[in-house]
């Protein structure tokens, strides 16, 4: 019953927008500016039948993975040192806000200048954002761990290191997956915006290339499919941690 | 000084740095399997006391022992249970993990520490929530598992810091009624903190009455001695609690 409603909303929502859509192109009549969602339909299932849209998928997704893969240790590393010692925090501190202040987008150049254009400067842009997110989260979370939960463990012959390992850390893992789910979202903003500048794979790439033989239909393939694939990773992620990791959405739910 | 008893605290005092001297002289003796409750009104730095007496803080002055042992940090022989609800179990174990927690540095069998947990939880009639995780508790469970979470660690004081004033009224006195089971089964010394007159006087087998604070002191301390089987309401219960009642009235001189 529940369910049902709140698949209405977005659905109607969904049938409004195609059909004004499929409206706007027939009366501009312009297929190169506006193609019909008809069309776009057409071309997608075409290119999902050849495997091409899910090797660019594929690409993009393995690029992401490598990022996260590399990137949330780090930062669950970086960030609960920080979150726990104020001496690691005071040195690493000032380069987290600088870092945290500058767009990943902002740095591809500079990483095209380092690493050229090689999956390298793909990765390395991943990883810091993954990394940079990842840890602003884990410090956030070590550091709201209740004291009454730290008493508790002493009072039950846990603290020092296996009250770090047993107490914290389990603390945080709410806000982290919170910061993962978080960097997800910005990872494909990231690898879209990577792929764009010299990769022959992905959806980026995929985009650019379209955008350059002036494909209309496939670029809208390529945006929309982006706005899928975010959308997919979000929710599963979530659901997820929901039904095979139900201990941390339970504690998520404390009250 | 009283040797004999097994918990003693002598001219203890407790001044935070930048803060108020919260505890002045708090003189306290226990005798081995008592039942303690500690009354005095809000922000008489019962919790302090409780704090000084698990190791969380170390005294500004005077000094705890038991057993003829000085106390040092916190540890396993003196477990607490707390008030807070909400944060005192671990959110992501289940009841059943929570109970096994201390035992994991202690026990290296996984099944006995199980069966050990599973008993505990018997003991307190969660054993049918065993799987539960403490956001699918009530505050009463909840405060039940703390319980058998503090049991299996087979304390030598189980310290308790109001642990039902955050429980409603009918929760909060069946669990009065089965702490008083348990502490007759397991015969542990309890020091039990609460403002509650009629809780104490259901639990305790002592009372001390603290003055309000800062730089509290114990009013006075005096064995209950209530007939077996008394019940709220019942003469001697009346009595008591009026006793109590004096001496924490504001203005009250103390004495008997």
């Amino acid at each position: 019953m529940g369910d049902r409603r709140t698949w209405l909303g977005p659905l109607a929502a969904l049938a409004v927008i195609v059909a004004s859509w499929e409206a706007l192109s027939a009366w501009m009549a312009l297929p190169l500016f506006l193609p019909s969602p008809r069309a776009v339909g057409v071309a997608a299932w075409g290119l999902l039948v050849s495997g091409e849209l899910s090797e660019h998928v594929a690409v993009s997704l393995q690029r992401l993975g490598v990022g996260l893969l590399l990137g949330v240790p780090l930062g669950v590393l970086l960030g609960s040192a920080m979150g726990r010692s104020q001496i690691v925090d005071g040195l690493i501190d000032p380069f987290l806000r600088v870092a945290n202040a500058t767009p990943a987008l902002a740095l591809i150049p500079f990483s095209l200048l380092w690493f050229g254009v090689t999956e390298a400067a793909r990765y390395a842009l991943l990883v810091y954002t993954v990394a940079l997110t990842v840890t602003l989260n884990a410090r956030h979370g070590v550091r709201q761990v209740p004291a009454i939960r730290l008493k508790a463990a002493s009072a039950l012959g846990v603290s020092g290191r296996g009250a770090f390992f047993r107490v914290i850390i389990p603390s945080a893992v709410p806000s982290i997956l919170a910061g993962i789910r978080t960097a997800i979202g910005l990872g494909v903003m990231v690898i879209v915006a990577a792929e764009m500048l010299g990769a022959t794979s992905g959806l980026g790439f995929l985009l650019m290339e379209a955008r350059s033989h002036f494909n209309v239909e496939r670029m809208f393939i390529g945006i929309l499919g982006l706005g899928a694939l975010s959308l997919v990773l979000d929710l599963g992620f979530a659901f997820t941690i929901e039904r095979v990791m139900p201990r941390w959405s339970a504690a998520r739910r404390v009250r | 000084m009283a040797d004999w008893k097994y918990l003693n605290i002598s001219r203890l005092g407790k001044q935070f740095e930048r803060g108020p001297r919260v505890l002045a002289d708090v003189t306290l003796a226990v005798e081995r399997g008592a039942f303690l409750c500690v009354l005095g009104p809000s922000g008489c730095g019962k919790s302090t006391l409780v704090d000084l007496i698990a190791g969380f803080e170390q005294p500004t002055v005077g000094r705890i022992s038991y057993d003829d042992r000085p106390i040092g940090g916190p540890g396993p022989d003196r477990v607490v249970i707390f008030q807070d609800i909400s944060n005192a179990l671990f959110p992501w174990l289940t009841a059943l993990e929570n109970v096994e927690f201390g035992l994991k540095t202690r026990i290296g069998s996984r099944a006995e520490r199980r069966q050990i947990a599973r008993e505990a939880l018997l003991l307190v009639g969660l054993e049918q929530d065993h799987a539960k995780f403490p956001s699918e508790l009530s505050g009463g469970m909840k405060q039940r598992a703390q319980i058998a979470r503090a049991l299996v660690m087979q304390p030598e004081i189980l310290i308790m810091d109001e642990p039902f004033a955050a429980l409603d009224a009918i929760s909060r006195r069946n669990l009065q009624y089965e702490l008083k089971r348990i502490w007759q089964a397991t015969g542990k010394t309890v020091i039990f903190v609460t403002h509650d007159i009629s809780e104490a006087l259901i639990l305790a087998t002592d009372v001390a009455v603290l003055t309000a604070g800062p730089g509290a002191t114990v009013k006075e301390t005096f064995r209950l001695e209530l007939p077996p089987e008394t019940r709220p309401g019942d003469p001697p219960f009346v009595a008591a609690s009026r006793r109590i009642e004096a001496l924490i009235e504001p203005g009250a001189t103390g004495g008997a």
